[in-house]
Formats: structure tokens, sequence, C-alpha cells
């Protein structure tokens, strides 16, 4: 015989068949179950990986425009949404896996095939097999194998780290860097610092300070919007006004300052001459009449004045009006540095109306400051000579028609206009000084003189000041706007190498 | 699918007649030593009532064989002997002019040898294909016309012919259409050296022992009819075709090695001698209803010589038993489409 080795071994096994030991009918269902779940979940499993890539993807790009949209996104609705995604794919890959798991009928088939049970179970799918139940074979459940394409692993990986990326991304940035958002970061910043300058000053109304918090805040939120030119015109809007505020609070502050100064600089001639000195009291009287006269439209010397009481009396002793002066010089320079942090806030505002703020501030009865300042100087001029100055150092506040006589930062308002950055009568040139590398905004208006600060005479050194015999430097510290003096000298001290 | 059948025979039933199978199988077994598959598959081609080509060297019991076949089943047995010059007359029979006891003349028909119940056509492929064709057409009929009188031949009638495959120098080898009408073609090869020392010890010049049992015709009568009766499930049959369409190399069930080596595949006659001869297989495994196994246990006989291999197979020394062998490994029995990437192992 040749029938091959294989042939032979298929009908020895054949032969074999007959004589399985019998076995209930009923136990048949039990390994084609198994063998149909265990085939169901392996293909569950393969369909399941693909499924839940696909959702993994699609719940990360909706995460990722959820939380671009909404900045406060609701986690528990896209929580919600990704288990409701999860259950649709779990679902979708257990129909897939029931559509691919071969039927029952056919698994039952190819057991009969494998495990010899001779052509009963198929048998048993058309007809009635009962009175041979007890030589039936129940088939052993074969062994099954599952192959996990990389490919699908890869994609399963990628779609959940890609999910799990989805909420580390920041919304604000992917907003701001967002192909339909405006930029308006550094504006906002910007506005943002100089607020909180003016909010720290008791000068500045506190609500107007509110009020344009709320606006910039609406406008940050609207500056994604399709009509960018409305944001910065918003920007706009709002950065005047708080240049306005800055620009207000810095004028009242130098008014004030100015006031300390001059009142100081008047106590300190006063104090420094003998106690016994006719018309010593009238001066008092005049001082203290002054000082209520410019209190009138200065709130921080107003209150200065109150707190002080009766101290400012015609009975004062030197020491005591010294030292009144002493605590109005440093009130006025408190108010300097007050004015120095609002110097970054105010400073376009400061570059562009240096000629509007000279001159007549209106903040002062011109007359009534007239007649008491000049009785004061007069009785000064008799009594103290060399303190005359008191006369120019009140005349700031109303000019006297020469630019630059009445201030380095308080021109007439009726002075001539020219652009030329020099003075008509000694070509002192204007120019920018920046305080620091190259910032924008960082800068003060200062003069340079046309001679050297060693050439200068004693009588012009003596411009603005009540006690003459200046240095050119000290002159130079006069001309310059009393807000930058103190960020002048830091600079220059600061830098020694620097001219 | 079984169309007669629409329960499965009672054990007790196919038990007495499974029985009476399996003894014929061991008493075959006992005559002829060390051929037990070719016993079984001449067997089940006989209950198959088809007829079986021997192939395998001489010497090798094929004649013995058929011999002890005729006598166990008690049937008729006569033998020719193939020639060149063998004539379809002399296998047919033919009208002789006889002389009556009264002196007068008659033509009287003479039944040639193949009348009879078992005929062995010992190299069947000497002949002239003009006297092969006319044994091969009375196989298929199972009638013999001459001169316009057809006369059937004896029922059951078997045709177990053998053909050497060596000295093949003036044979005419059989067509491979009249090849298909052979239910099996069995390659009988030579026994092993234990069987030989069996046989030489214990037989006189080899004569084989008489039998001690033999089958009546009734007896063979019911082993007809129960193969009649034997279940063939739709899942089966299904099994049965896929393997025949995957055999055929323009199909597109067919599988790679058939599709590279086979030139003509099997035909729908192949399926129904699969089909026949797997219920013959079942019944000789005393079970009610044809099981895979049978197929595939049968499948080989069936196929090895209605695939015609071309030139490639032979430079490749591809074989149509391992063609065949391959068919069966290819063809899932169930015929799944398993998911991808899941393997079942083995149950």
């Amino acid at each position: 015989m040749n029938c091959d080795v294989t042939e032979r071994t298929i009908l020895n096994q054949a032969r074999t068949t007959s004589s399985v030991p019998a076995i209930p009918g009923g136990a048949l269902n039990a390994p084609v179950n198994a063998f149909y779940n265990g085939i169901r979940n392996r293909v569950f499993l393969r369909e399941a990986a693909v499924f839940c890539a696909v959702v993994l993807f699609l719940a990360g790009g909706i995460v990722l425009v959820w939380r671009m949209a909404y900045p406060e996104w609701p986690c528990r609705a896209v929580v919600i949404s990704a288990v409701g995604l999860a259950a649709a794919a779990l679902a979708g890959a257990l129909y897939r896996a029931i559509r691919l798991t071969p039927p029952k009928r056919k698994l039952m088939v190819w057991l009969d095939a494998h495990s010899e049970c001779g052509g009963f179970l198929a048998a048993s799918l058309s007809t009635d097999c009962s009175a041979w139940a007890s030589r039936i074979r129940t088939p052993r459940t074969p062994e099954l194998s599952m192959q996990f394409p990389a490919a699908r692993v890869a994609a399963l990986l990628i779609s959940a780290v890609f999910f799990a990326a989805a909420f580390y991304v920041d919304p604000e940035q992917a907003r701001r860097n967002g192909p339909g958002s405006l930029d308006v970061h550094e504006e906002q910043q910007e506005l943002e610092s100089k607020l909180e300058i003016l909010e720290q000053e008791p000068l500045v109304p506190q609500e107007e300070i509110a009020a344009a918090k709320e606006a910039l805040d609406e406008l940050v939120q609207n500056s994604s919007g399709t009509t960018p030119a409305k944001a910065f015109e918003g920007i706009e809007v709002l950065r005047d006004l708080t240049d306005a505020l800055a620009a207000n609070a810095a004028r009242a502050l130098e008014h004030s300052a100015e006031n300390f100064q001059r009142l100081s600089q008047a106590g300190s001639a006063l104090a420094s001459l003998p106690p016994d000195v006719p018309g010593r009291t009238k001066a008092l009287e005049q001082l203290k009449q002054l000082a209520e006269q410019l209190a009138a439209d200065d709130a921080a010397l107003a209150e200065f004045l109150k707190q002080s009481g009766d101290n400012l009396a015609a009975s004062m002793t030197p020491e005591q009006l010294q030292s009144l002066a002493d605590a109005m010089a440093g009130n006025a320079q408190d108010l300097r540095e007050r004015l120095e942090k609002l110097a970054q806030a105010r400073r376009d505002q400061m570059q562009g109306g240096q000629g509007q703020d000279g001159g007549d501030t209106g903040l002062v009865n011109d007359s009534d400051y007239e007649n008491s300042a000049e009785a004061l100087q007069q009785w000064l001029e008799e009594n103290a000579p060399g303190a005359s100055e008191l006369s120019d150092a009140a005349g700031q506040g109303q000019g006297n028609g020469t630019p630059g006589s009445g201030g380095i930062s308080r021109g007439r308002g009726d002075a001539l206009l020219n652009f030329t950055g020099e003075t008509q009568d000694v070509g002192d040139k204007r120019r920018e000084l920046m305080l620091d590398n190259n910032t924008p905004g960082q800068s003060v208006s200062i003069l340079e003189f046309a001679t050297s600060p060693g050439e200068e005479t004693a009588e012009r050194a003596k411009a603005g000041k009540l006690s003459g015999d200046g240095q050119a430097v000290e002159h130079a510290e006069t001309r310059i706007l009393p807000s930058h003096r103190e960020s002048v000298r830091r600079y220059f001290n600061n830098s020694p190498g620097q001219p | 699918m079984n169309t007669e059948t629409t329960s499965l025979m009672p054990p007790e039933e196919l038990n007495h007649i499974s029985s009476l199978a399996a003894r014929l199988l061991d008493e075959l077994d006992k005559i002829l030593l060390g051929q037990h598959e070719v016993h079984r598959l001449l067997l089940i081609g006989i209950f198959s009532r088809g007829h079986v080509l021997l192939e395998g060297l001489p010497g090798v019991g094929k004649t013995a064989l058929v011999k002890a076949l005729g006598k166990l089943m008690r049937l008729e047995f006569k033998r020719i002997q193939f020639t060149p010059d063998l004539l379809p007359s002399d296998i047919l029979g033919g009208s002789i002019l006889q002389v009556m006891p009264d002196g007068s003349r008659k033509m009287e028909f003479q039944p040639g040898a193949i009348f009879s119940n078992i005929l062995l056509a010992d190299e069947i492929n000497r002949a002239s294909p003009k006297t092969q064709s006319a044994m091969l057409e009375a196989m298929q009929e199972h009638a013999v016309t001459l001169l316009g009188e057809t006369r059937p031949l004896p029922d059951p009638f078997f045709v177990l012919a053998s053909q050497n495959p060596i000295e093949l120098e003036g044979t005419y080898p059989i067509p491979e259409a009249q090849l298909d009408r052979f239910l099996f073609k069995i390659n009988v090869s030579s026994v092993d050296a234990d069987v030989l020392t069996q046989i030489i010890a214990n037989r006189r010049r080899g004569e084989p022992p008489e039998p001690e049992w033999t089958l009546s015709a009734e007896e063979l009568k019911e082993i007809f009819d129960a193969m009649d009766r034997i279940y063939l499930s739709e899942s089966v049959a299904n099994y049965i075709a896929r393997i025949v369409a995957a055999g055929h190399p323009e199909n597109p069930a067919a599988i790679p090695d058939v599709t590279r080596f086979v030139t003509y595949g099997p035909s729908p006659r192949a399926a129904i001698a699969l089909a026949e001869s797997s219920r013959a297989a079942a019944l000789l495994a005393g079970r009610p209803a044809v099981g895979f196994e049978d197929v595939r246990s049968v499948a080989p006989a069936v196929l090895n010589h209605r695939l015609i291999l071309n030139y490639q197979a032979k430079l490749d020394k591809i074989t149509p038993a391992l063609l065949s062998e391959r068919l069966l490994e290819k063809v899932d029995p169930a015929g799944i489409d398993w998911p991808q990437g899941v393997n079942a192992g083995k149950a």
C-alpha cells in the first residue's frame, strides 16, 4: 500500500474515533460556548484597541477645542462626554467582535472536525442524534492565540498620549497664539502695571481705577473678536485714561511738593534769623497766611497743616520753625518719591504735555498769593539778604513770560512756541536722557547748557533758588524736572563712567 | 447532504451491519497479510459500488487480493490478462454460429469475462485503447450492448483493474477521462520484512489460507442498503465540495500548490465518489453519520488519479498524493473565515 504516512495516520485516527468514551449529549454546549466566547473576547480586544484609539483622538481633540473655547471648561461635562465616547467605542468594538466571530454552528463543525467527533456534532445541527447521544464525544476547547499587531498598539499609545497631552495645553497661551485671537498680552500687562502704580497713589480716585480695570478685563476678553482694530482702539483709550490719571496725580504731587519746598525754604530762611529781629512776627503771620493760601488748593499741604495744628504761629522759636521747615522738606521729599513712582505711568503724558503744564497752574488764588509772597519777600530782603529768591520761587507758578526763567518745567502758557529745542536767550538745549538701557519710556528731559557747568556765573546759578550762591551742578538740578531729579542723580551715581 | 435519511440509523441496526463489514475486513487481513489499508479501501470501494484501480509492482498480491475478496463475498470472479492483441469481444463476448442438435444453425451469444461479479483486469494498460474503451464503457453502464441488444451485467459488478508502473514500453496508458471512472486508485506497495517473515514461515508456497467465514449475498445487500442510510451532513458535504473546488487551478478557492502544479482538477464525479466512499468509511467505522475524518481517509485514493499534473510537477517530483495531502491541510473543514490575528490551536 502507498497511501502515504499522513494518510495512514489519518486513517488510524479515524479508526480510534469509534472507540471514544460515551458522554452525555447535553455537555456539548459548554465547549462550543467557551470556544465562541474565547474568540469573541480576543477579537473584541483587537477591535477595542482600534476603537479606543479613534475615540482617544476624538476626545483629545474635543478637550483641546473645549479648553480653547471655554477657559473655565466644564470638567464634569468633558468627563461625561469621555465616558460616553468610551462606552460607544466599547459597544462598537463588541459589535465588530460579534460580527467577526464565526457563528456557533461553524465552530461546532470545526470542533467536530478537529476533535474527531465522528461527524456527530455536524449531524446534530440538522438531524436528531439523540439515539447516539451516549457515543458523542465531548470536544475539547482548543487553545486560542492572538497576535496583537504592533501598529494597533502604537496607535493606541499615541492616541492615549495625545489625549493626556490635551489636558496639559495652556488654553490661554493657545488662544493667544491662535489665528483668530489678538495678542494684547503686552498691552494688558503694561496697563495693569500702570493701574497698580496708580492704585497705590492716594491722590488718584480709586473708583476711576476700578472702572479702568473693569474696562481692561472686558477688552481682553473680547480681544479674540473679528475686529482687532476696536481692541486696539480700546487699548489706546485705556492708555490715555491711565496717562491722564497719572498726569493729574503727578501734577497734584508736583504742586504739593513745590509748595512744601517753598514753605520749607521760607521757613528755613526765617529760622536762620535771630528771634529778636523786628517784624519777625509779622513775617511768620505772612508765612502762615501763605501756607493757608497754598493749602486751599493742595490737599496734601492742607492735611499737613491740619496735623501740625497751631505750630505755625508767631510765637515759634527759630528751632521750632526749623523743625517745621524740615518736616515740610521731608514731606516734599516723600511727595517726590511718590511722584517718581508715577513717572512710568505718566511718562508719555509728561513728555507730550510739558508745555501745557508750565505757567499758571490755576490752583492758587493769584492775587492773595502775590500779596503774601511780595510782603514776605520784601521783609526778607530787608532782614535776610540772599534770601530774596522767594519771589522767583513764588513766581514759578506764574512765570514772567520768558521761557526757562520760571523753572525748568514750568514755562508760561503764553510763551512763544519754538521747536528748535533751544531757549531763546541762553541757547540751552533740551534732550532726552535715557535712564536705563534703551527702554522706551524710561527717559527724562534735561537741559544741556551752552556753557560748561564750571563756567556758570553765580547770578545764573541763583536762578530758581531762594538762596543763591549755588553751584552750577545745583543749578542744573534745579533746571531738571523736579520729579526726575532723584532719578537723574541716581543714574549718574550708579554709572560714573556715563556723561 | 442526505435526501433520503432524516434521522440516524439506530445503533443496534448499524452495529450489526458494521460488524459484518468489520468481519469481512478482518478475514481479508487474515488471508493477505500486511495490507490492511489496501483491504479497507478496497472494501470501501466495494461498498460504494465503485471500481478500483490497483497499481503496484508484480507479485505484491493484487491478484490474490481479488481472489480472496471473491471467495469471501461468494461472488463470481473472473480474470482477464490484458494484452495488446486483446479484442473487445474477448471481454464483452459475442454471437457465435452454433449448430443445433436438429442440424439447424443459430447465432448464440457467448458472454465474455466481463459478465461476472468481480472482474480482475490484469495489466489493463497493456490492452489497446479500443479494448480499454469497450470495457470502461461497460463499467460505467453496467451493461453490454452487442448488435443492438443490451445485456445487463450481473449485480453487483466490480472491476478491480491493475497496472504495472514499470515496463511501460508498448503499453497504452489509460486516458484521464477513463481513469475518472474508477472510484479509487490504490497504490499497492510491498510489505515489510516482518510481514514477509510471517508469509514465508506460515504459508506453504505463499498460498493464502481458505477463508473461515464468508459474506452472504443477503448480508452484502444489507450493507448496500445501510450505505443509503448513512447520514451525510451539510457541513461534511460542503467540506467535500470545497476540497474538490480547491483542486481546480482556475478556481478562486484553489490552493497555491494546485495553481502551480495542476493542469486539470477533479471532476464532479470525484465529489460524488468522495461522498460515497466517505459513507462507506463511516459504515466501516460503525458510525451512522459521515465524519470529517472519513472524508480525509478516502480523499487521497479518490483524488490520486483525478489530479492531472503539469510538467512542472513532474520536474519538482510532486505527486498527486502529496497534493491531496496539501489540499486536506489547507481546506478548513468548517470553512471558517478566522478573524485576523486569531489562531485556534489543536482541540
